[in-house]
C-alpha cells in the first residue's frame, strides 16, 4: 500500500486513516510433560477511519484489496455521518501529524532463528525438575508475538512498527496440607520485547527449581495473619498495584466518562492535575515508551503521535494524565501518546503503555531492615478494584513475614486491601535501580467493544506502611 | 458465511492424503458497534472478521493454525499454505496421549436469516429515547457464524443475527440505572419502554448516598448480580480437570464433604443457550447437563482432552471446562416481593470485578455497582456508596441463601475480547440472610 493508492480508494471525506496490522503468534506448551498441540495464529487486516462533516466512523476488514478497502471506507463513511448526526459535545477530531516514524524491536536471538524442535527441547530441559515432583499440575509455556503495523494518514503520515514480544510462563499447583491447592508461578507479567534472549534475562531455564521449592513451602505454610502491618511488595506484585491503582485511574477517557458502562470511571478529576498529592514524595511515575525491551515500547501511537517519555507523578504530585490527542482536546489537558488499539478489529482508545515507578535509593535489604512487623509479597495471585479505581483488594502467591528487620516464615494466601486515594501516601521506601525489574503483561482489558493490549510496569520493590493485611479462608 | 466456509472446506479436503485428517473450525462475525457517551455517538464502526482454525491430525500427532480469511480469491491459497505449514509442525511434534476425536459424524445446520433493521435505525431509536440523558455504553448488531467441518465427513453450521444493548443511564458520578436488552428481533417500543423505566428510577440515585461500615448485612442480589457471581464460580466449579487436580472451588462438594443449599440446582443448558450445540472440534454438547441438583454435584464438564486423560465420556466442553449457557433454576420468592422479603439490607443491582480470594475454599470478593441501594422495611431509602463483599460460596449459595426469586433473567455475556461471544447466564435473584462486606 501507499498513500496515493489509498487516497484513490477513499470516498469523499475530510480525512482518512488506514491502519494495517499483521500478527503472527505461536505458542508451545507442556502440560505435566505432555506437549499440547502447538498453535499458530496468522492475524491480519486493516481498519479504515473516515472523517466527514465533523463525525468519524471506522470499518475493519481482512480484505486488503483496493475494492475491499473501498467497501470498508464506504461503511466507515456511513458511521461518520451517523456520528455527525448525533455529535458528542466537545469532540473535535484533532488532525493527525504528517510525520513518519519507524520502530523495530531489537531481538538478539530471533524467535524464528530456533527450530520448533529446539524450542520444544528448551521447554523440556527447563522443566526437568518438575517431571517427578509431587504436583497436582504444572504447565510451562513459550509464546511469541510478532506484530507489524503500518499506519497511513490522509495528511501524508506513515508509521511503521515491528514489535516482537516473548511471553514465557511457568505455573505449578501443589496440594496444600490444609486442603485445596497452592500455586507458585513465574507470574503473569514476565512478557517483554525481544527474542529468545529474554528467557536468559529472566532466568527461565532454571526457575523451575526455585518455584518447586517455594510451592512445597507454601503447601505446608500457615495462612497469612490478619492485621495492620507494613507491606513490602516485590516488583511482580508492584506491577498489578501500579496497573490498577495508578494506571487505570489516570486514563483521561475514564475522566471524560467514556468507560463508565464497562471498565468504569475514576476517582481522579481533571482538577487534580497539578494539585493532588497522589503519593508520598518517594513516588515518581513515568509513562515511558522508550525503554528497550519493555513490552509496550513504541515510536508512535495508533494515531501517529510521536511517543515520548513523560513524568505523570513527580515526588508524589499528579502532574500529567494518560490521554491521547483526542482526549487532550476534549479535556483541555496535556497528555501522552497513548491512543492504541489491540488489533485491526478495534478502534484506538486511551491506554497505558509502559507505566513505571522510578527507582529510589534503598536496596531490598534496606527495605526489609526498616520493617518491625510486616509481610513481603511476591507474584500477584488475585486482584479486584471498584469501578472508580479506589477500593482495591489484591493477593499474592508467596508471602514471608518480616519481624524486627529480618525475613521470617513463609505464609500462604497473603492479601491486602486499601484505597488508591490514600495508599500511595503510605509509600515509605523505594528500591534502587539494581532492584528494579521490567514486567509486562499482554492482558490489560478495557473498551467497548472489549480489547486487550500489552502494558509494561517496571518497578523496584516498594514498602508501604500500616496496610490492612489478611490471609485465606 | 456458511457457503464460503463449506466451499473452502471441500477445497481443502480434496486430495488430502489418507494419513491426514483435517478439521476446520470457523468463527465469523459482521458486527456494528456504536459506542455512546452522554447520549451521543462516541465511536461507531463495523468489524467484519472471519477466522478459520485448521487442525491437522496424523495418527496421534496434531497441531493447529488459525488464519484470518479475506473473503476473496486469496483465501484458498493462504489456507493451503497454512496446511503445508501444519504438515511441517506435525512432522516434529510427539504423539499426544490425550487426543480424542469424534468418531461418528453428526451433522447439523442452524442458520436463521436476520430480521434486524440496519444498526443506524436501532441506534437512532435509542438516542431518541435517551435524548437529554447521560447514556453510556455500546450497541452491538449483526450476525455471528460458527462452522465445523471434518475430512471424515462431519459438517456443522450455525448462524444467527442479534442485537445487544449494554448501556447505563447515569444520574451522577458512579450512580446509574442499567439499560440492557438483547434479542433476535428488534422492537422499538420495547426499547423505548426500557429506557423510560430506567430514566424514571434516576431520582432515587440523586438521594444522598449511604455509607456502610464493614460487617454482615441482609442482601438481595438481582439477577444481573447473580449472573456476575455465577460467571466467576462456574469457571472451575464443574471442571473435570479442576476436580481431579484439586483446584476447584467446590472441591469439598465433589468429595462429598459439604454441600450448597438445597435451593441450588444448576444446569449447563445448551439447548436454551445462544450458541451452537457443537464445540470447536466437532463434539456435540448435550441439550442439558445437570451440574448441581439441590446443592449436590451431579455431572461435570469434560473436555475431549480430559475425557482421554481420565477415561470418561466427553460432554463437548471447551478447553477451560467452564459453563457456556448456565441456568440456575428459579425458586419460589415472587420477584415483586423481593424487597419486602429483604426487609432491611442491601439491594444489589450489579456486581463488579469479582475474583477469588482463595479458590480452594470458594472465597470470592467483588464490588457493588450502579443502582445498589440501602433498603429499610422493604423500601429503598438511599443509594449505597460502593462496598466490597468478601464471602464464601458455602455461605452465599449455602447457609445464608434464604430464597431465590421465581423468574430467571437472561444475561448474555458482554465480554467480546476475542470476538462476539455466545456465552450466557440465566439466573433468578437471590436473597441472602447475610453477606459479609469488607471495605
Amino acid at each position: 500500500m501507499n498513500t496515493q493508492i489509498l487516497q484513490e480508494s477513499m470516498p469523499p471525506c475530510d480525512r482518512w486513516t488506514v491502519r494495517e496490522v499483521h500478527l503472527r503468534e505461536e505458542e508451545i506448551s507442556l502440560d505435566r510433560g505432555v506437549l499440547r498441540a502447538p498453535s499458530t495464529t496468522l492475524d491480519r487486516g486493516a481498519m479504515v477511519t473516515i472523517e466527514r462533516g465533523g463525525g468519524e466512523g471506522y470499518a475493519a476488514t481482512s480484505d486488503l484489496t483496493p475494492s475491499g478497502l473501498r467497501a470498508a471506507a464506504d461503511r466507515a463513511a456511513t458511521w461518520a455521518e451517523h456520528a455527525a448526526a448525533h455529535p458528542l459535545a466537545g469532540l473535535t477530531l484533532p488532525a493527525s501529524p504528517a510525520t513518519t516514524s519507524s520502530y523495530a524491536t531489537a531481538a538478539e536471538v530471533p524467535w524464528e532463528g530456533e527450530s520448533l524442535a529446539g524450542k520444544i527441547e528448551r521447554l523440556q530441559q527447563a522443566t526437568i525438575p518438575l517431571r517427578d515432583a509431587d504436583l497436582a499440575l504444572w504447565v510451562a509455556t513459550l509464546q511469541n508475538r510478532d506484530t507489524t503495523t503500518e499506519l497511513w494518514t490522509s495528511e501524508g503520515g506513515h508509521h511503521h512498527q515491528h514489535i516482537r514480544q516473548i511471553l514465557p510462563a511457568v505455573m505449578l499447583f501443589a496440594n496444600a496440607d490444609s486442603g485445596g491447592t497452592v500455586r507458585r508461578s513465574l507470574g503473569r507479567s514476565r512478557g517483554a520485547q525481544g527474542g529468545l534472549e529474554v528467557l536468559e534475562a529472566i532466568g527461565f531455564d532454571t526457575v523451575a527449581v526455585r518455584l518447586l521449592d517455594e510451592v512445597k513451602q507454601l503447601a505446608c505454610a500457615p495462612s497469612c495473619p490478619e492485621g495492620t502491618l507494613d507491606l513490602l511488595l516485590a516488583p511482580d506484585q508492584m506491577a498489578i498495584q501500579i496497573h490498577e491503582s495508578i494506571g487505570h485511574p489516570l486514563e483521561l477517557d475514564r475522566m471524560l466518562g467514556d468507560e463508565r458502562n464497562f471498565a468504569g470511571t475514576t476517582f481522579v478529576t481533571p482538577e487534580m492535575v497539578g494539585t493532588f498529592q497522589y503519593g508520598s514524595e518517594l513516588l515518581n511515575v513515568t509513562f515511558d515508551p522508550t525503554v528497550p525491551g519493555e513490552i509496550a515500547s513504541y515510536a508512535s501511537d495508533d494515531l501517529g503521535t510521536p511517543a515520548e517519555r513523560h513524568r505523570l507523578i513527580d515526588k508524589g504530585l499528579l502532574v500529567r494524565v494518560l490521554g491521547g490527542t483526542l482526549s487532550q482536546a476534549r479535556a483541555g489537558l496535556p497528555g501522552v501518546a497513548c491512543t492504541r488499539a489491540s488489533t485491526w478489529r478495534r478502534p484506538p482508545i486511551d491506554r497505558m503503555a509502559n507505566l513505571n515507578v522510578e527507582p529510589g535509593t534503598s536496596t531490598l535489604e534496606d527495605l526489609i531492615a526498616q520493617v518491625e512487623d510486616g509481610v513481603y509479597l511476591q507474584t500477584n495471585l488475585s486482584w479486584s478494584i471498584d469501578d472508580s479505581r479506589d477500593k482495591f483488594q489484591f493477593s499474592a502467591e508467596f508471602g514471608r513475614r518480616i519481624r524486627h528487620g529480618a525475613l521470617g516464615e513463609v505464609v500462604r494466601n497473603p492479601g491486602y486491601r486499601g484505597r488508591s486515594k490514600a495508599f500511595w501516601r503510605g509509600l515509605k521506601g523505594v528500591g534502587d535501580a539494581a532492584s528494579r525489574e521490567l514486567h509486562g503483561t499482554p492482558y490489560c482489558g478495557k473498551g467497548e467493544p472489549n480489547q486487550i493490549v500489552s502494558v509494561g510496569h517496571a518497578s523496584p520493590p516498594c514498602l508501604f506502611t500500616d496496610i490492612d493485611v489478611f490471609g485465606g479462608a | 458465511m456458511q457457503r464460503r466456509f463449506l466451499d473452502l472446506a471441500d477445497h481443502l479436503f480434496t486430495g488430502l492424503p489418507d494419513a491426514d485428517r483435517l478439521q476446520l473450525h470457523c468463527r465469523a462475525e459482521r458486527s456494528d458497534f456504536i459506542r455512546y457517551t452522554q447520549a451521543a455517538v462516541r465511536q461507531a464502526g463495523t468489524v467484519a472478521h472471519t477466522r478459520l482454525s485448521l487442525r491437522l491430525i496424523r495418527g496421534r500427532r496434531h497441531a493447529t493454525l488459525d488464519l484470518d480469511l479475506a473473503g476473496d480469491a486469496t483465501d484458498r491459497s493462504r489456507a493451503q499454505a497454512a496446511l503445508e505449514e501444519l504438515r511441517s509442525i506435525v512432522a516434529v511434534v510427539p504423539e499426544d496421549p490425550h487426543l480424542l476425536l469424534p468418531e461418528q459424524p453428526l451433522d447439523s445446520e442452524h442458520c436463521e436469516p436476520s430480521t434486524l433493521p440496519d444498526a443506524t435505525e436501532i441506534s437512532s431509536t435509542l438516542l431518541d429515547a435517551a435524548a437529554g440523558s447521560d447514556l453510556v455504553g455500546v450497541l452491538t448488531v449483526g450476525p455471528v457464524f460458527r462452522g465445523f467441518a471434518d475430512s471424515m465427513g462431519q459438517r456443522n453450521t450455525f448462524e444467527r443475527a442479534s442485537f445487544q444493548l449494554s448501556t447505563s443511564i447515569f444520574a451522577h458520578t458512579d450512580k446509574a440505572e442499567k439499560v440492557d436488552l438483547a434479542g433476535l428481533h428488534f422492537d422499538g417500543p420495547v426499547l423505548r419502554a426500557h429506557v423510560a423505566q430506567a430514566r424514571s428510577r434516576l431520582p432515587l440515585l440523586h438521594r444522598p448516598q449511604k455509607v456502610l461500615e464493614p460487617g454482615s448485612y441482609r442482601a438481595y442480589l438481582a439477577p444481573a448480580a447473580m449472573a456476575a457471581y455465577l460467571q466467576l464460580v462456574s469457571r472451575d466449579s464443574f471442571s473435570k480437570s479442576a476436580v481431579e487436580k484439586g483446584y476447584c472451588s467446590l472441591l469439598p462438594s465433589h468429595r462429598g464433604e459439604r454441600f450448597l443449599s438445597e435451593r441450588v440446582t444448576v444446569h449447563e443448558d445448551a439447548a436454551g443457550g445462544l450458541g451452537p450445540r457443537f464445540d470447536s472440534w466437532g463434539f456435540q454438547r448435550p441439550a442439558r447437563l445437570t451440574l448441581l441438583q439441590e446443592g449436590r454435584p451431579q455431572a461435570l464438564l469434560v473436555s475431549p482432552k480430559s475425557a482421554a486423560e481420565y477415561g470418561v465420556a466427553t460432554t463437548g466442553a471447551g478447553a477451560w471446562e467452564s459453563t457456556e449457557s448456565v441456568l440456575l433454576e428459579p425458586g419460589e420468592l415472587a420477584e415483586a416481593d423481593a424487597l419486602a422479603a429483604l426487609g432491611t439490607g442491601l439491594y444489589i443491582s450489579n456486581l463488579h470485578y469479582l475474583n477469588y480470594v482463595d479458590s480452594s475454599s470458594g472465597r470470592v470478593t467483588g464490588m457493588t455497582r450502579f443502582a445498589t441501594h440501602w433498603v429499610e422495611h422493604g423500601e429503598i431509602v438511599a443509594p449505597l456508596a460502593v462496598m466490597r463483599f468478601d464471602d464464601g460460596i458455602y455461605r452465599m449459595l449455602g447457609s445464608e441463601l434464604e430464597a431465590l426469586t421465581d423468574r430467571v433473567e437472561l444475561t448474555p455475556s458482554v465480554y467480546d475480547y476475542d470476538g462476539r461471544t455466545t456465552l450466557s447466564f440465566r439466573t433468578p435473584g437471590a436473597l441472602l440472610r447475610s453477606l459479609r462486606l469488607a471495605l
